[in-house]
């Protein structure tokens, strides 16, 4: 007599067993199948005021310039004592948010070694951002499962720079004389509730940082120094991006560290500043102030088993990464 | 047949009753073994169950009632002490190590264990029951979790569900 005992319960019984299992576990459970979600959702379950929020690891992923180029080295982890986390190594960390990264097109949960690819952004309909030659596109992550299951992808356009100017096109005169960034950005939004690339509409506030060709020339002159003006300015500028797209208050004093540790620019528009990105400190760090970035992504892994089935809490924070600390001791926050 | 003076089961000094399963076998067991069932115990105090009658149990079969009935002898006599005084450190740990190894058992068997504790209102026995399968549960993947339960292989759909669901949850609770 072959039976298959989860499927066979009554909902009553598999509530009781389900009642009895750690929020953690019963987070996983949740993604077994239908019938279980809807039965756990059913029952309210799942405390998620009980996850416990601790430190088990961090995935670390050293940057370093070379050739004035910035080269990425794969993602390691860092943790002690040891954990065995083969299943959920991700594959880069392009970006990352409260618990989720996105690597080269997917979007990965560490905790779970869920896995959602990216389907290809669309061609934008502002075609000029299209040109490679000028602009080149960084994917940002956004994700607050406080707020929302939904997580969303922003293509986020940067002026184009090299260290040597006379490389760089300048046929397009009347692209290079315009703001920076414009006074209405369409930006590619994809949403997970839908799977989907929409293009959404962003209105600046405030004034232009410059214009496209000023940009690009001071990019090149303070490449090797980036100063915390132009670092904080990024911060604003995702801040702006998150408030405005999602309602998430990523600035919050728990994350703003967090976010302002988020390497998005060196040279983001200072004056791309919403109303809203004024509600969180500003707040300063030196090691910002850097060339080389380091990217640690802090999670949690459930100790008891050493097993990371469980994701807690992410965050980043970004070192001075000196030539002598590469593949060395990695400095511990 | 116990004495009479016999000090375990002092809840109708040793009374006897007869259960009979599904598959007619029949189980003589002392009353108050029978009586951590909610509706046995009512039977009982209702008188039934003595003499040749038997209580019919259509919904538990031989093998099952045996397990239940090994699960209930063991644990009277604490159940009718309430804990206390005999209930000794000791009295605890053995009936841990009796638990532990009881529902170290096929699945098939806690499902039928679990159903049954279900139907007769034994309420221990269906904790025990359920916090074994909620142990198998611990620390394991979705996947993990459907191979060790014996789901069936997800369709391409389920997968892509469970897939989705996975990042939903990237457990940055507060």
């Amino acid at each position: 007599m072959e039976q298959d005992l989860a499927l066979l319960l009554p909902d009553d019984l598999l509530a009781d067993v389900l009642r009895r299992v750690a929020p953690r576990d019963l987070a996983v459970s949740r993604c077994v199948c239908r019938a279980w979600r809807a039965l756990i959702d059913e029952h309210g379950l799942l405390r998620t005021d009980l996850l416990p929020l601790s430190l088990a690891g961090l995935f670390l992923r050293f940057a370093f310039v070379e050739y004035h180029e910035i080269e990425y080295a794969e993602p390691e982890l860092f943790a002690r004592p040891p954990v065995d986390i083969a299943y959920s190594m991700p594959t880069d960390l392009y970006d990352h948010c409260n618990g989720l990264i996105l690597e080269y097109e997917s979007v990965f949960n560490p905790a779970t070694g869920g896995r959602a690819p990216l389907p290809d952004p669309p061609v934008s309909s502002r075609l000029e951002l299209d040109d490679w030659r000028y602009f080149y596109f960084h994917q940002h992550l956004a994700f607050d499962p406080t707020v929302s299951p939904h997580y969303e992808v922003f293509m986020v356009p940067y002026v184009r720079y090299y260290f040597r100017l006379d490389v760089l096109p300048t046929d397009n005169v009347l692209l290079l004389q315009s703001e920076w960034p414009p006074s209405l950005w369409v930006l590619r939004v994809l949403s997970s509730r839908t799977g989907r690339w929409q293009e959404r509409s962003f209105v600046r506030e405030g004034e232009a940082a410059g214009t496209v060709a000023g940009l690009r020339s001071s990019c090149a002159s303070d490449h090797a120094a980036p100063t915390a003006e132009d670092e904080e300015a990024g911060l604003h500028l995702l801040r702006a991006l998150a408030d405005g797209l999602l309602g998430v208050a990523l600035h919050n004093d728990s994350r703003g560290l967090h976010l302002q540790n988020k390497k998005i620019s060196y040279y983001a528009p200072p004056a791309f500043d919403a109303a809203t990105a004024t509600r969180g400190s500003r707040r300063r760090n030196a090691a910002v102030q850097t060339t080389i970035d380091l990217y640690i992504a802090c999670f949690a892994v459930q100790m008891p088993s050493a097993r990371a089935t469980t994701l807690l809490e992410l965050s980043t924070c970004a070192f001075r990464a000196d030539s002598n600390t590469q593949g060395g001791t990695y400095p511990m926050p | 047949m116990a004495a009479p003076e016999s000090g375990d089961g002092n809840n109708g000094a040793a009374r006897m009753v007869t259960l009979i399963s599904s598959d007619n076998t029949r189980f003589e067991v002392e009353a108050a073994a029978a009586s951590l069932s909610q509706t046995l115990q009512l039977t009982i105090l209702d008188g039934g169950g003595g003499g040749g009658d038997g209580i019919p149990l259509p919904n538990v079969d031989s093998a099952t009632l045996s397990k239940v009935l090994e699960y209930c002898i063991k644990h009277a006599p604490a159940a009718a002490n309430g804990g206390a005084p005999n209930a000794t450190a000791v009295d605890r740990a053995e009936l841990e190590r009796f638990d532990n190894e009881f529902v170290n058992i096929d699945q098939s068997v806690l499902y039928s264990l679990i159903m049954a504790a279900h139907n007769l209102e034994i309420e221990g026995l269906q904790s025990l029951v359920a916090k074994k399968v909620a142990d198998m549960i611990k620390g394991k993947s979705p996947m993990e979790i459907r191979r060790t339960l014996g789901f069936p292989d997800p369709t391409p759909e389920e997968q892509a569900e469970m897939n989705a669901h996975m990042l939903e949850y990237g457990w940055a609770y507060e």
